[in-house]
């Protein structure tokens, strides 16, 4: 096992990830910017160094410094946590070189999974369902039309290297996608450097269905139960919840088992995601696979009784997976909500400054993960998701009176956040029965107004 | 780099003392020589220089005359006495003012030399020119020598040969003011006065 782990991040996922640390009888370092001088996982690792300044650019993505820092302290494994260098290639590849573990994949798996069009390849090779498209890249607008025409309008352009929503168009007729391959090309290579874009057939009014999986150096693979992440604003997440409401026994086991043979097609060795879509006749297509911890990890957590961040650590240090597939239960429905410091009725505007009083929601069931506390202060250089509130219900009815009664103790004053638009959606008829899809929120909150 | 350390002491407290200091740095920085603050209430003024003392005494009976200091947020020590302010100026001003750091722009580990055969690049009261190598800081195996980016007199080095630095730290203590074949002195700036009112 690890004597000492470099966290390389900030916010709630570098506490959760020292509170794991700390659990386990390991030392951590907390890598910060100047600005981060008096947060939370700076205070409570064992040790802190501060790698550059605010901007993440020259801090949190400084790789140079991280690693030094890790050499400096003495730190045999490096923990990146979500966002930032959680799926960069040359860091886990500067890593090994310099014998510090990468606690995630190889960066042969990063590289496969983080470049879609090649994760579609191996998906499709290895037999798990993928939405109809362009196998592989295509750079002739030809190509996209004659396509299209096959697998039918609407279809979708996205860049190869994008993620969460970015570079992204929906197409309803030909003259739109001439349009929209070549704003795409132009986009990408401006956003990601590779004007790499495919197509493929669009699913309209699907859920986000996600498997969490863990898996071994021995090849041992497993999944747990699902999330549904349907609850979306501009395909960022904002509320997920564990079971899905629209996925029986029957479903949950085709669909784990797709994710546990897409895990094995990579040949995967620690905790990840497979995400799915999941239209209304019981469908599901591969959408991408997450190689790291993800920010909804504490859902899971919570209906299988899983700790992912010391299973991960585990993993990392080359333990075999000691879980049966057969043994894990869903002990209740769990519901994440994400908190962030924006102004919900001036369309998510950030908002920072100080927090002048806080009031963390508790009893029974009730889980927050979070770096903010009273006095804090909200920069701007970062992430606006500030906290995750997550509940655990004996059904999910209980579960979403819990979320209720939770938002309506938590207590942030001093900047703008999103606790009466979770308020908002806890109420609304169709979540309550739900009754929701990826575009639930646009539909159906934001036209109430 | 640093080991755990508490911070227990009172946010408030140390917020305002920020806010004294920042209102020291802008004095500073403006080359003024005087700030009066005024909000809801609350009156802050400064007085940078030497001022005679009668002028002094006007202040602090002006001071005391009206609301304290940060009555808004809580009583603080900072603000119970007469001229408080001027005696946090007193004690900050002429340090900071007269000697400046050369900090660490990256992580690794320090070394006051080229080689550990060679004599240290700089040494206590050594005079340095901008530009100047000063010591090699070790970074994933890589010995880069980092020059100074200020000159002046060092006072002090701050980091022990073969310890670890982070960003930010300070490492050498400089008088920046110092020139070769005088006495060490501060700039003399031409006292202007200034009222702000916000």
């Amino acid at each position: 096992m690890f004597k000492k782990i470099l966290i390389a991040n900030r916010g709630e996922i570098a506490l959760r990830i020292i509170r794991a640390c700390r659990e386990m009888g390991i030392k951590t370092v907390a890598v910060h910017s100047e600005a981060d001088n008096d947060s939370l996982h700076t205070r409570f690792a064992d040790e802190s160094v501060c790698i550059g300044p605010g901007p993440s650019d020259e801090s949190y993505l400084n790789i140079p410094n991280i690693i030094s820092a890790a050499e400096i302290t003495g730190a045999d494994a490096i923990h990146p946590g979500y966002g930032f260098l959680a799926e960069n290639t040359y860091f886990a590849e500067v890593c090994e070189s310099c014998n510090i573990t990468f606690i995630g994949p190889s960066k042969e798996v990063i590289l496969k999974m983080g470049d879609k069009s090649k994760a579609r390849k191996a998906m499709e090779k290895a037999g798990v369902p993928i939405i109809p498209g362009s196998k592989g890249t295509i750079s002739k607008i030809d190509d996209a039309l004659k396509l299209a025409r096959k697998i039918k309008y609407p279809v979708v352009v996205k860049a190869s290297a994008g993620g969460g929503g970015k570079g992204m168009r929906i197409v309803q007729n030909e003259e739109g996608l001439k349009n929209a391959v070549m704003t795409c090309q132009r986009e990408a290579k401006a956003a990601f450097g590779k004007e790499e874009v495919y197509l493929e057939k669009y699913i309209s009014e699907p859920r986000h269905v996600e498997f969490q999986i863990l898996g071994d150096r021995k090849g041992n693979i497993i999944y747990l139960p699902e999330r549904d992440c349907s609850i979306q604003r501009r395909h960022q997440k904002l509320i997920e919840e564990s079971p899905s409401p629209a996925v029986n026994s029957k479903l949950r086991r085709k669909m784990g088992h797709a994710a546990v043979k897409a895990a094995k097609a990579v040949k995967y060795t620690t905790v990840g995601t497979v995400e799915f879509l999941l239209d209304n006749g019981g469908d599901f297509y591969f959408m991408e696979m997450n190689t790291r911890i993800q920010v909804e990890h504490p859902v899971t957590e919570l209906v299988s009784g899983i700790d992912l961040v010391k299973m991960q650590i585990k993993l990392a240090a080359g333990e075999k997976l000691n879980l049966d597939q057969d043994k894990i239960k869903i002990r209740g429905n769990a519901i994440e909500c994400r908190i962030n410091a924006e102004d919900p009725d001036k369309d998510f505007l950030p908002s920072s400054g100080a927090i002048s009083n806080y009031i963390l929601p508790g009893g029974p069931g009730v889980r927050v993960d979070t770096g903010i506390y009273s006095g804090y202060t909200i920069l701007p250089f970062y992430d606006s998701m500030i906290a995750k509130l997550i509940v655990i219900g004996n059904n999910r009815q209980e579960a979403i009176a819990r979320m209720e009664r939770a938002l309506g103790e938590f207590v942030i004053e001093g900047v703008k956040t999103t606790i009466p638009f979770h308020t908002k959606v806890m109420s609304d008829e169709f979540y309550r029965r739900g009754e929701v899809n990826t575009s639930f929120i646009q539909e159906r909150i934001f036209k109430q107004r | 780099m640093k080991k755990k350390k508490s911070k227990n002491s009172s946010n408030k407290k140390a917020k305002e003392l920020v806010q004294i200091r920042e209102f020291i740095d802008l004095i500073k920085d403006a080359d003024i020589t005087e700030l009066l603050w005024e909000k809801d209430g609350t009156k802050i003024s400064f007085k940078r220089g030497a001022p005679n003392l009668d002028e002094q005494k006007e202040l602090a009976q002006k001071e005391a005359g009206a609301s304290e200091i940060f009555s808004e947020t809580s009583p603080s020590n900072l603000n119970t006495q007469e001229g408080s302010s001027q005696q946090i100026k007193e004690e900050t001003l002429p340090f900071s003012e007269k000697y400046t750091t050369i900090k660490s722009r990256m992580v690794g580990t320090f070394y006051n030399s080229l080689s550990e055969d060679q004599l240290p690049l700089v040494k206590v009261k050594d005079v340095i020119k901008r530009g100047q190598k000063i010591c090699v800081i070790e970074a994933m195996k890589i010995m880069r020598e980092i020059s100074a980016d200020k000159g002046g007199k060092v006072v002090k080095i701050l980091v022990e040969n073969g310890h670890p630095v982070e960003y930010g730290q300070d490492m050498f203590l400089i008088d920046p003011y110092y020139k070769e074949g005088e006495a060490s002195k501060s700039p003399k700036k031409k006292p202007v006065s200034k009222h702000y009112t916000a």
